[in-house]
């Protein structure tokens, strides 16, 4: 362990030394790593390569783990730098000023024209711009030397990352040591986003603009941070597809029509947000998304924060000038110099064992803070992340994927009279992209249960009883198998020759893997949907991410089975208790309901056909007949239903007639299509007479009902993606004719 | 002696799918200058624009940018103008162009804002790659103490002779290094090697774009809408300003160049460019470029 005092990364010894207790360290590691999934963070960081209507979404995101030994500032450091800091924030927002509107500081040669023209991250089109505020938000690295000495690594004014990683380890490190937390008097962030949300409400004319956060979708390294803080921010997560300008205004594309958007809090680069400006890049922008921003003043138009053009601050050409600009417009007490050596020597704080690399025990740690500006001052957040630098690392480009939390201690902070809630009803708006997610990521929910349960009953009657195997010279295991490729929507299976164990082992491990996907897919589209789904279903994600895992690596067994099984139940009951009765809602629950009926179907199908035939068909006896409507029953979770209904043993009738007709049995197709019929009644008009169709068909024998229902399924599924989510695609763009003239 | 001239523009697009919307900018119309009176100037689009806005850009060019939000096939911008060219004087400055590298070092005000960003690197001139080929461009024609009027001049008459014009050579991505390696090219190529050698020697130098009128050979009917469109390069000098020349053609402009804009390198000037929204498709893209005579002077030009 490396000098536990003596560090400025580390400023109370005592504190330190309880930091830093190997006794404690591993479990503190190991708590972090494990929250971290489960906070929603880690499910995110692996690979999901496919969303539930196949197309692909590439994630590139980073795991990363935080060392449980946060950077503790004392109050007198944190005071000296979050003056600092807002100063630097305030003169940095005087120096864009100046570049993009009389540009004195060019003119004074302060900054040569030369270097500004030579990076495109000066941005020539917002010259002339005056949005009411360049930077409302902000961060910078800062570095502490071995005497204590701060210095500025980087300025962070482009679209500002790393705000919601320190929320999010914060929320982490509370939960693995609460009580160090509470005795060290940690600074709470619990008052920040509420913050954030006034200085993006500032920029903005109106006095309770429609804010929206500007992701560039899963395909943006900081998905995660994205999706964490629309749900912190209470505002909705938007990719350039859901929006739209016209009369220079921008637009998000919800479900009851094209909403006004007022202030875009940008999560997207100055170059990727228009593909219509010169040199964009990326296909995540918006047509005329400049335009809209350029109409500045009252009238129409939209703000971004932070403004268009701020990333020239980013531009390394410009970092050493810095110092000489921020002195020529702006005359700041507090200064802190620029980092010009990358190899000075930087003080060293101790990692936890094993955290970054093992051996490595004490590391330079570069800590980000991060400020907003609310149009009256700048507020400093009480906390931050630590990014660890390996030796050799320029202290602006970490190579190490951990993170350590910032904590700023001894502030005996006014107790919060309960957290401010978001502002915005979601029920209300709901971006047609997220009514697609949500439409997915409850149809994937419905249909991995059904896959879970299946594989549960069936391995569990097999464990019971191995002679079931042979039973009717293996018609039953036969019959299981369809069961199982039914419910992963395989393809039929020939009956022949029959299955040994080995088959049946095999088959169940394709149901784990189809499983996989499954979950897969559920977790990428309910990720895109964060802010509508229930906070508590974060954790549930992140237990379905662990068995998705185990499921790839084929170590699944019935008791995890069992688990999963609860936790879609949990998905499954926090979406019923938890989301408010709106648009939302109504298009979620319409997909699981359709995808219920299409489970009943598959399974019947499976379980069912040919039941009477003669000939090749295997022999049937009454056992096996009722083995199977058993296990029919159970892998629908009707079992305990028909129990109640009948006190005979399984029939085949009865048990069809619970599954198809009978409306008081939730699982039923009746229930399923009732449940449609309402949401038909409540507006959903696409699905109107389709539904009573299906309705009418439940009467058919089951050679007819099953094509029937298949295809009402998928034309239900056909007319909703026609209504509402007919997104458009990422613009293309126009090929071009270069001067071409000769002599 | 001015002439005027008719320019019509036409640049269309056919796709092989139907589009929900396009977004289109473009830099067609010619902008006053010194030398240039602009009588008259339409664009025209094809299907008509749901939403149009017209803006100048940094550089004082006129851009208009379409919304066509209606499902179209195909779409065509059309620029008619009327545009009276007066006849430039020659220019006179003789500073030695090494003065000229000075003074601009130093130049603050005006010119540290409006002329020094043309000496920097910029997307299709990359200066900081190509500086040493593109300072062997210059040297002959920028020898020590040569007036910075005389030694442009010399370039011009330099690269016309020793790059071929080509049109199968190049296209609007091809990098400036394929230029330089190849010593062929066409208009667009030329004018960005003239820029880079220029800012390569620490100069100023901008992209102009804009038409030529073109003479057909004795006896042949003049090509309705055979043109293209044209560009050449401009330095700046401290004792004539901007100072155009044209290194396809080896002379400075007198009355026979008519100016759209300028700006940094073809990306600042793109006559036509945007996105559309729609189903992967084909494009097909034409363009016509007509540049007619009609003024006063036509008959005694000649």
């Amino acid at each position: 362990m490396g000098t536990v005092t003596g560090t400025p990364l580390l400023a109370d010894a005592t504190l330190g030394r309880r930091l830093t207790d190997p006794e404690l360290l591993v479990d503190r590691q190991l708590r972090a790593d494990r929250l971290l999934t489960s906070e929603g963070a880690g499910y995110l960081v692996h690979d999901l390569p496919v969303r539930a209507d196949g197309r692909l979404a590439t994630i590139e995101s980073r795991p990363w783990r935080i060392d449980p030994i946060p950077v503790v500032l004392d109050p007198a450091t944190f005071r000296w730098l979050s003056l600092a800091v807002a100063e630097r924030m305030e003169a940095l927002e005087a120096v864009l000023a100046d570049l993009y509107g009389p540009r004195t500081l060019i003119r004074e040669r302060v900054v040569p024209a030369e270097l500004l023209a030579g990076t495109p991250r000066y941005r020539t089109d917002a010259v002339g711009w005056t949005p009411r505020r360049w930077l409302p938000t902000y961060a910078v690295d800062l570095a502490v030397d071995v005497t204590g000495r701060w210095w500025v690594v980087q300025d962070l004014t482009d679209a500002p990352p790393g705000l919601g990683y320190a929320l999010l380890d914060r929320s982490v490190q509370a939960r693995v040591m609460p009580d160090v937390i509470a005795d060290a008097e940690v600074a709470s962030l619990a008052r920040f986003p509420a913050r954030l949300r006034s200085a993006l409400a500032a920029v903005a004319d109106e006095d309770s603009p429609r804010i929206v956060l500007f992701s560039g979708g899963l395909d943006h390294p900081s998905y995660v941070e994205h999706s964490y803080l629309a749900v912190q921010l209470g505002v909705n997560l938007v990719e350039g597809a859901d929006l739209v300008v016209r009369q220079r205004r921008v637009w998000l594309r919800a479900l009851d029509g094209l909403e006004p958007v007022d202030v875009l809090y940008r999560r997207l680069e100055d170059p990727m947000l228009d593909p219509l400006t010169v040199g964009a890049r990326g296909a995540g922008g918006v047509p005329g998304l400049l335009q809209a921003a350029a109409a500045t003043g009252p009238g129409p138009g939209v703000m971004l924060a932070n403004g268009y053009g701020a990333g020239v601050l980013e531009a390394p050409e410009l970092r050493p000038l810095l110092a000489d600009a921020i002195a020529a417009v702006a005359r700041p007490e507090q200064s802190l110099p620029q980092l010009a050596d990358p190899n000075q020597p930087l003080a060293r704080m101790p990692l936890a064992p094993g955290s970054v690399a093992p051996g490595l025990d004490s590391a330079a740690v570069v800590v980000r803070l991060f400020a907003v500006h609310d149009g009256r001052r700048a507020h400093v957040l009480p906390g931050g992340t630590g990014r660890v630098l390996l030796d050799g690392d320029h202290p602006a480009h970490p190579t190490a994927a951990t993170a350590k939390d910032v904590w700023v201690i001894g502030q005996t902070i006014a107790p919060m009279i309960g957290p401010r809630l978001p502002q915005v009803d979601f029920a209300r708006s709901v971006p047609t992209r997220a009514a697609d997610a949500l439409y997915w990521t409850n149809r994937t929910a419905e249909r991995a249960e059904a896959m879970a349960r299946t594989m549960q009953v069936v391995t569990s009657r097999l464990e019971a009883d191995h002679g079931l195997l042979a039973l009717d010279q293996g018609a039953w295991s036969t019959r299981m198998r369809q069961v199982l490729v039914g419910v992963a929507r395989g393809r039929w299976i020939d009956p022949f020759p029959y299955p040994t164990i080995d088959t049946i082992t095999e088959d169940l491990a394709g149901v784990g893997d189809a499983l996989a996907r499954e979950i897969g897919a559920l977790l990428t589209e309910a990720t895109t949907v964060r802010e509508f789904m229930p906070v508590s279903s974060g954790r549930v994600l992140g237990r379905l991410a662990v068995l998705r895992e185990a499921l790839q690596q084929r170590l699944t067994v019935v008791d995890d089975l069992d688990a999963v099984l609860t936790d879609f139940a949990a998905l499954a009951g926090l979406w019923q208790e938890s989301i408010v009765r709106g648009p939302a809602w109504r298009i979620g629950d319409t997909g699981r309901r359709l995808e219920r009926v299409l489970v009943v179907t598959d399974l019947l199908d499976a379980a069912c056909r040919d039941w009477d035939a003669t000939g090749d068909a295997p022999a049937w006896s009454p056992e096996t007949e009722a083995i199977t409507v058993e296990v029919l029953l159970a892998a629908n979770d009707s079992l305990v239903s028909y129990r109640r209904a009948h006190r005979s043993d399984v029939e085949r009738g009865l048990a069809v007639h619970l599954l198809v007709r009978d409306a008081t049995n939730p699982r039923s197709i009746a229930a399923s299509l009732d449940q449609l019929a309402r949401h038909v009644a409540d507006g959903e008009t696409s699905l109107a007479g389709l539904v009573d169709g299906a309705r009418a068909a439940l009467d058919l024998p089951l050679d007819e009902l099953v094509p029937t229902l298949r295809e009402f399924v998928a034309e239900a599924g056909r007319r909703l993606v026609a209504r509402w989510f007919s997104t458009p695609v990422n613009p293309i763009g126009m090929r071009r004719r270069g001067a071409g003239g000769g002599p | 002696m001015s002439r005027t001239y008719r320019v019509v523009h036409r640049t269309a697009y056919h796709y092989s799918a139907t589009m929900s919307d396009g977004y289109t900018v473009v830099h067609v119309e010619p902008r006053p200058t010194e030398f240039q009176t602009v009588l008259e100037t339409t664009v025209m689009v094809d299907p008509p624009a749901s939403a149009t806005t017209t803006y100048h850009d940094v550089f004082g060019n006129v851009i208009h940018q379409y919304g066509i939000h209606e499902p179209h096939d195909a779409m065509a911008v059309e620029a008619r103008s009327v545009v009276t060219v007066a006849e430039r004087p020659d220019p006179v400055d003789t500073t030695p162009w090494e003065d000229v590298v000075a003074a601009l070092d130093a130049a603050t005000g005006d010119v540290a804002v409006d002329v020094a960003p043309f000496r920097a690197a910029s997307h299709f001139v990359d200066v900081r790659s190509l500086g040493g080929a593109l300072r062997e461009v210059a040297a002959p024609a920028f020898t020590p103490g040569r007036g910075i009027v005389a030694a442009t001049r010399d370039l011009c008459t330099r690269i016309a002779a020793g790059f071929e014009f080509d049109p199968g050579f190049s296209d609007v991505s091809t990098p400036l290094g394929d230029v330089l390696d190849a010593r062929r090219g066409v208009c667009q190529d030329f004018a960005h090697l003239a820029v880079g050698a220029l800012r390569a020697l620490g100069l100023a130098a901008r992209y102009v774009s804009g038409y030529i009128e073109t003479i057909p050979p004795p006896g042949a009917p003049r090509l309705v809408g055979a043109d293209a469109s044209h560009a050449w390069a401009s330095v700046w000098t401290p004792g004539a300003g901007w100072v155009d020349f044209d290194p396809t053609n080896g002379h400075l402009p007198v009355n026979d160049h008519v100016t759209v804009g300028w700006g940094r390198d073809y990306a600042d000037v793109i006559p036509v460019r945007g996105v559309m929204i729609g189903p992967a498709a084909e494009q097909r893209l034409e363009v016509a470029v007509d540049v007619e005579r009609i003024g006063p002077q036509a008959a005694a030009a000649e």
